[in-house]
């Protein structure tokens, strides 16, 4: 194994520990799921999708079948489609015939060339944060009604829940600062062991005994107390400052 | 491994992680950066009542628990009348 794995290969584990993330193989089955229940729900609907969006770039998607993978594979390549709007404006957006709607000119050009006529989209929302869209497709024209779309927008809400542990890049950054900063600490402790061992002729279980009890007694934090005494070395308080050589070995 | 108490040091451990909300692994990381050497899942089985560990594994568990209780914000406290009394005549400049 890599001696300093990427911090993407931490964070992730890391984030498995904090009971934060789904793995990407979790993900990619769960989307796939939900999008063959909303399909299976849905009548009016040829397909289904639910797509995972993290800035505008697609995590993950789910799709009932290739058509509708391809009109959400147009949406990314053009930048532009109800399921992008979806995700951006929080709120739903249905498109009810693409020959005649024209927010998504290009979109809805490709789409129907594919045979996609009508598009119904509700955001998937965390908080305040849009984490990505679930969609319907039909091939017939204003082929969604209310029913429909009340529908869907009840099944976002419980899929927003559930994937709303789905890892980020952003807790992936938030997660490697933490562990940094806990192979820090825990680095001190080795180093405070250490100087403990050698200058009081501890093994390294009483030096970390010693070490406990001076936390408990004093009331300072582990690491603030192993911070310390590294420090004193560096300072040259409790060792000499010019070690001869037979003090290195 | 059963050193004296070691029961009733897990679950009163156990007792004080469920009691101040803590997830496991935010228990762990704290216990793995004072230099905790056993594994989440050991830990969280440990806690749980289902393997021993080591004494000395034990403590730095019991303070990193301690540490992450310590930090979370105190309580709201109700003041005292004289307290209120002296607060605001300082205020005021009286005091």
């Amino acid at each position: 194994m890599d001696l300093f794995p990427p911090s993407g290969e931490l964070g992730t584990a890391l984030g498995r520990i904090r009971g934060l993330t789904l793995t990407q193989e979790t993900a990619q089955n769960a989307v796939d799921l939900l999008a063959r229940v909303t399909q299976e729900t849905t009548p009016n609907a040829f397909g289904a999708g639910v797509s995972l969006i993290h800035q505008a770039q697609r995590l993950s998607v789910g799709a009932t079948d290739d058509l509708v993978r391809l009109a959400d594979d147009l949406q990314y390549e053009l930048g532009e489609g109800p399921c992008l709007a979806a995700w951006s404006s929080r709120g739903p957006v249905g498109v009810d015939d693409t020959t005649t709607d024209h927010r998504f000119p290009q979109w809805s050009a490709a789409a129907a060339d594919a045979g996609v006529r009508a598009c119904f989209s509700f955001p998937l929302l965390r908080g305040r944060d849009a984490i990505g869209a679930m969609k319907i497709y039909s091939t017939a024209p204003s082929a969604f009604g209310e029913p429909d779309r009340a529908r869907l927008a009840r099944l976002a809400t419980a899929a927003s829940a559930l994937l709303g542990h789905v890892q980020t890049s952003e807790t992936t950054t938030r997660l490697s600062t933490e562990l940094r900063e806990s192979l820090r600490a825990r680095d001190l402790v080795g180093i405070a062991k250490g100087i403990l061992m050698q200058r009081e002729g501890l093994t390294e279980a009483e030096a970390l005994m010693a070490l406990t009890l001076r936390a408990r007694t004093t009331g300072v934090s582990f690491r603030r107390l192993t911070a310390e005494i590294a420090a004193e070395t560096a300072d040259g308080t409790a060792f000499g400052t010019d070690p001869g050589p037979s003090e290195m070995l | 491994m059963a050193f004296p108490h070691a029961e009733e040091q897990r679950a009163l451990t156990y007792a004080a992680v469920t009691d101040s909300g803590f997830s496991m692994g935010e228990v762990w990381l704290h216990y793995f950066s004072l230099s905790g050497e056993v594994d989440e899942y050991e830990v969280e089985a440990y806690l749980e009542g289902l393997m021993p560990m080591p004494p000395l594994e034990c403590d730095v568990l019991a303070l990193a628990v301690n540490e992450l209780i310590d930090g979370l914000p105190p309580r709201k406290r109700a003041p005292f009348s004289d307290e209120l009394v002296r607060a605001h005549a300082g205020a005021d400049g009286v005091a």
